[in-house]
């Protein structure tokens, strides 16, 4: 009877974070018909990554596709899904590429006054996809003092 | 009688829209047109702040009125970053196809400052016809990083220093190499 009230619990407290979010779903689907791979990370690992966030972070959602074949450019494609999902003004605030095939892409939008982080990173073998809602003066004071706020654990 | 003059309507309604995307992008560099640095990069980053990001930064900034007012008037903030494995791993050559674009159309050189050590930093402001200025071109070349910046706008110089701590901007130290500023307009 207490598994089943604890289980209950676990799966209330997920839920309000998984739905609603079709833009991460959307995304995770796309890489999954890609890979053909089911993603790790979605499951008791996402909800542990959302008991430890930091202040100011909520509905951090994480995927993480494992043993993948990367060596395909993927960047320009994934970015035509994520404008397509997000919206066409939508462009990544900072991209990243590196020589042996590593590529980081972070998206920063504003939806419904709340700010949106999206994360694309693929490296050897390994792409992962993080989504979260910032606190826009959590997010400020982030940028101001990124060490302090670091020390303070958020 | 109006109808005759639709066409005209028209001709000028699509000279405008062809135009203003033109306008807005004023000084906008090309930073693809560094192929030969990408090529030899092992490391390439790029940072874009448009419109929409502008509006969210300005927001974040908001209790903060003078990095605010900094920024409001902004049209873009364009970063390249290229880093290399070895010191020198490119060729002055290489950044041809920027230095090209800040030749003509208003651009001029106001500040160059060379280190044997650190390398060079050099920047170039665009003059919006008006006494003011439309945009301003950093480039810093460092032994094994090269750095472009791009910012469209009117930018207050005077109050740049504002956005010093800020925003994860470092704070400027005393610059410890020699400085050599040309006159406005006396680039290269």
């Amino acid at each position: 009877m207490r598994a089943r009230s604890l289980l209950l619990s676990a799966l209330l407290v997920g839920c309000p974070l998984r739905a609603g979010d079709k833009v991460f779903d959307h995304l995770v689907n796309h890489l999954q018909s890609r890979y053909q791979k089911a993603p790790v990370g979605t499951g008791f690992m996402g909800f542990m990554a959302r008991c430890f966030s930091p202040k100011g972070v909520s509905g951090l959602r994480m995927a993480i596709f494992e043993e993948v074949d990367t060596r395909q450019p993927q960047g320009e494609d994934f970015e035509a899904v994520v404008r397509s999902t997000i919206g066409t003004e939508v462009t990544p605030l900072l991209r990243s590429l590196s020589r042996t095939g590593e590529r980081c892409s972070i998206y920063l939008w504003e939806r419904e006054k709340r700010t949106e982080l999206l994360i694309f990173s693929s490296e050897k073998g390994e792409v992962v996809l993080l989504k979260m809602r910032l606190d826009p003066d959590r997010l400020r004071e982030w940028l101001n003092d990124p060490e302090g706020m670091a020390r303070k654990k958020g | 009688m109006i109808t005759n003059r639709l066409p005209s309507f028209a001709c000028a309604g699509l000279i405008c829209l062809v135009a203003l995307p033109a306008f807005a992008q004023q000084g906008r560099l090309k930073l693809d047109a560094c192929a030969g640095l990408a090529a030899k990069a092992s490391n390439v980053v790029d940072i874009t702040l448009d419109g929409p990001g502008l509006r969210m930064a300005a927001r974040i900034l908001e209790k903060d009125p003078e990095a605010q007012a900094m920024i409001q008037g902004l049209t873009g903030i364009f970063v390249k970053v290229f880093e290399f494995d070895k010191p020198g791993g490119y060729a002055a050559s290489d950044l041809e196809g920027i230095r090209a674009q800040l030749q003509p159309g208003g651009w001029s050189r106001i500040t160059q400052v060379k280190s044997r050590r650190e390398g060079e930093v050099e920047i170039y402001l665009l003059e919006d016809g008006k006494g003011g200025n439309a945009g301003l071109t950093v480039l810093a070349m460092e032994p094994r990083e090269v750095a472009l910046v791009n910012i469209l706008g009117p930018i207050d110089v005077a109050k740049l220093g504002s956005l010093e701590g800020k925003m994860g901007i470092p704070r400027l130290s005393e610059p410890k190499v020699t400085k050599q500023a040309t006159k406005p307009g006396g680039a290269k």
